[in-house]
């Protein structure tokens, strides 16, 4: 499974990300204070400037876009989507489950459905993975992470 | 004399049992994410980063160019055994090394790579102990203009310089700099683009940032290159190169550590492009150049020991100008101004501890190097060994803890996984990313410097061309620009002069 597109629609909308991007920073940047002292930029001169270089660079990248056609890019595979979705679920389960649980759970899933490992080979490889990873991290090196809201309401 | 008794003094800070473990732990480490596919110096110093905010000064900065020199070494082993580079400067060594592998040549070219390695950092930090101090007096004079100027002008070049096309670079610095402006205004402390947020009313976290656009997005981008040859490790007595093979290193190895040296002082030409120039001198230079592509031992030894030499000289900018002149020194910058050291002319003598203690230890780090690596080639290669599937969710979780170790802020984990998705989109897009870090560290130094040297000439901005400091940097872009296109030209003619194929 992979998410494909042509290179030079890629490049249109990258094009047009820059623009957006570009146009908001010139335009927030335009309603910040003006410097007192004539000639001298105030907190927004700068980052005015720099957002309209970026939405022009940006302008000159679409056209190229355009004019010029590319191969097919593929933009993303099963296993970086799988990634970015696990990621996702381990930042938002952090505090609330603990590290231990939500690094567990990053792992087991991560093996079996990246590493292409069988679930029991999976749930051993991240239990270990992840004591390891806190002994490490929180014996060794002195880190502090989270137990987990659960865990703190149940042993306060 | 003054230099060697400054190194003895750096010698006894680099040699207490604490920083050796340090530099061991970097140089380490560094030879890990060098022989790893996918993961760079960059990547192996980002992961590190927030691990070292909790060490002094001088330990934080021993460890992160010990990861950067280390990776350098390690980069060759699977350049040699696989023809997959480790990292980015280990692409010419991929050449002639693997060649010399397939003729059962693997163990000399890892220990003809090693020994131009040891060789090319070891005189790189000989150069910057020399330099660097009387570079520190003169830059001394230098004002808030002349500083605006050449940190532009190291942006620009490093533009130049960068593997993607010349327009999305541009691109990529404009986002770098608008990004660092984000937070509280440095002089008026107006908050800008913060949104009423109070987590980035202190700035975009840079270990955040880096973490994400280059750890995260380096195992995202992994998935597409799997590694299918399992290489074999060869045995120690194979290591030892013939009587003819170490003749003919001895002076590709003197070459390309002063190529290494000389590309590593200009901004962003860096490691990669000095180990192209090297292996075309020794190419020019050889009396058989039919050999080259081949398994010549002048193709490992001269680019092995140019992208070493860089790292010494790619020192000189950040410890004496204070302008990271690749993002790998960006890096180091931003450990450094954690815990409020700031490098520049200033730092040599005000923190003699740190910038001594390093040129030791990076000479100790280049002996531990030679005398890890051979002996572990073994274990790097059974490293390879290791499935990415595995690998790949386990560093992941690194880049989590990482990140969160530096606050304990989920909204800095929110701000890493939205640069590892931005960055890997990015790079999908032929963009370079690694400018956008340059210019995000720079970013306020530059704002702050236009804006008191406006306030400065009222408004004349004449005043960021006038002084030797700036018109020697000018002077250099503009020769930049002028190399660049004539090469390019120069390229285009001999495409065009190349005999069409019939058909």
């Amino acid at each position: 499974m992979s998410l494909d597109i042509r290179a030079s629609t890629g490049e249109v909308l990258a094009g047009g990300a820059l623009i957006s991007i570009g146009t908001a920073f010139a335009m927030m940047a335009s309603r910040l204070p003006a410097s007192t002292d004539p000639g001298v930029p105030g907190p927004g001169g700068v980052p005015f400037a720099l957002g309209l270089v970026i939405a022009a660079l940006g302008c000159l990248i679409g056209i190229k876009g355009l004019v010029v056609r590319g191969g097919t890019i593929v933009l993303a595979e099963r296993k970086a989507l799988v990634s970015v979705a696990l990621l996702c679920a381990c930042v938002l389960l952090l505090e609330a489950a603990g590290f231990m649980l939500a690094s567990f759970l990053f792992l087991f899933f991560g093996f079996w459905l990246i590493g292409d490992a069988d679930w029991r080979t999976s749930f051993a490889a991240a239990a270990v993975g992840a004591g390891g990873l806190w002994l490490m991290f929180t014996k060794a090196l002195g880190v502090g992470l989270p137990y987990g809201t659960l865990v703190e309401t149940l042993f306060r | 004399m003054d230099a060697l008794l400054h190194l003895s003094q750096g010698m006894a800070v680099a040699l207490q049992p604490k920083y050796l473990v340090y530099c061991f732990i970097g140089t380490f480490w560094g030879s890990i994410v060098g022989v790893l596919p996918g993961l760079g110096p960059l990547a192996g110093m980002s992961l590190l980063l927030p691990l070292t905010f909790t060490l002094d000064p001088t330990g934080a900065i021993i460890m992160l160019s010990g990861i950067f020199y280390g990776a350098m070494y390690g980069g060759s082993t699977t350049s040699i055994l696989m023809r997959i580079p480790g990292e980015a400067a280990s692409v010419v060594t991929c050449i002639d090394g693997y060649e010399m592998a397939k003729k059962g040549r693997a163990g000399a070219a890892l220990t003809i790579a090693a020994a131009g390695s040891f060789v090319g950092g070891v005189l790189s930090v000989i150069g910057l102990m020399l330099l660097a101090p009387s570079l520190a007096d003169a830059m001394l004079s230098v004002g808030p203009a002349a500083e605006a100027t050449m940190l532009v002008t190291a942006l620009l070049i490093s533009a130049l310089a960068a593997s993607g096309p010349v327009l999305k670079t541009l691109a990529m610095i404009a986002l770098g700099l608008v990004l660092a402006m984000i937070g509280l205004d440095p002089l008026t402390a107006t908050p800008r683009f913060t949104f009423g947020s109070l987590q980035l009313a202190d700035g975009i976290s840079f270990s955040a940032l880096a973490i994400g656009l280059f750890g995260i997005s380096e195992i995202l981008m992994s998935y597409d290159r799997s590694i299918t040859e399992r290489p074999q490790a060869p045995g120690m007595r194979d290591l030892l190169p013939t009587r003819k093979e170490a003749r003919e290193s001895v002076m590709p190895t003197f070459r390309g550590s002063f190529i290494g040296f000389i590309f590593g002082i200009v901004p962003g030409v860096g490691h990669i492009v000095s180990t192209y120039a090297s292996y075309a001198v020794e190419k020019g230079l050889s009396r058989t150049p039919q050999e080259f592509g081949r398994g010549a031992v002048a193709g490992v030894a001269g680019p092995e020991s140019a992208n070493n030499a860089t790292t010494g000289a790619a020192m000189i900018p950040l410890l004496v100008l204070g302008i990271p002149a690749i993002p790998v020194t960006a890096v180091l910058l931003s450990a450094l101004t954690v815990h409020g050291v700031q490098p520049g002319p200033l730092l040599i003598a005000n923190h003699p501890e740190i910038f001594w203690g390093l040129i030791a230890s990076m000479l100790i780090g280049n002996l531990m190097l030679v005398v890890l690596n051979l002996p572990l080639v073994g274990l790097f290669v059974s490293m390879l060994r290791l499935p990415y599937g595995y690998l790949a969710p386990t560093i992941l979780l690194i880049c989590v803890i990482g990140v969160f170790s530096v606050k304990g802020s989920t909204f800095d984990l929110g701000l890493m996984l939205a640069a590892g998705i931005a960055g890997y989109l990015l790079r999908k897009f032929d963009f370079d990313i690694a400018p956008l870090l340059l210019a995000f560290v720079l970013g306020d130094r530059i704002e702050v410097g236009i804006r008191r040297s406006l306030s400065i000439s009222d408004g004349d901005f004449a005043i960021f061309v006038k002084g030797p400091a700036a018109q020697l940097s000018l002077a250099l872009l503009i020769a930049c620009v002028v190399g660049v296109a004539g090469l390019r030209a120069y390229n285009a003619m001999k495409k065009t002069k190349q005999p069409q194929p019939t058909t």
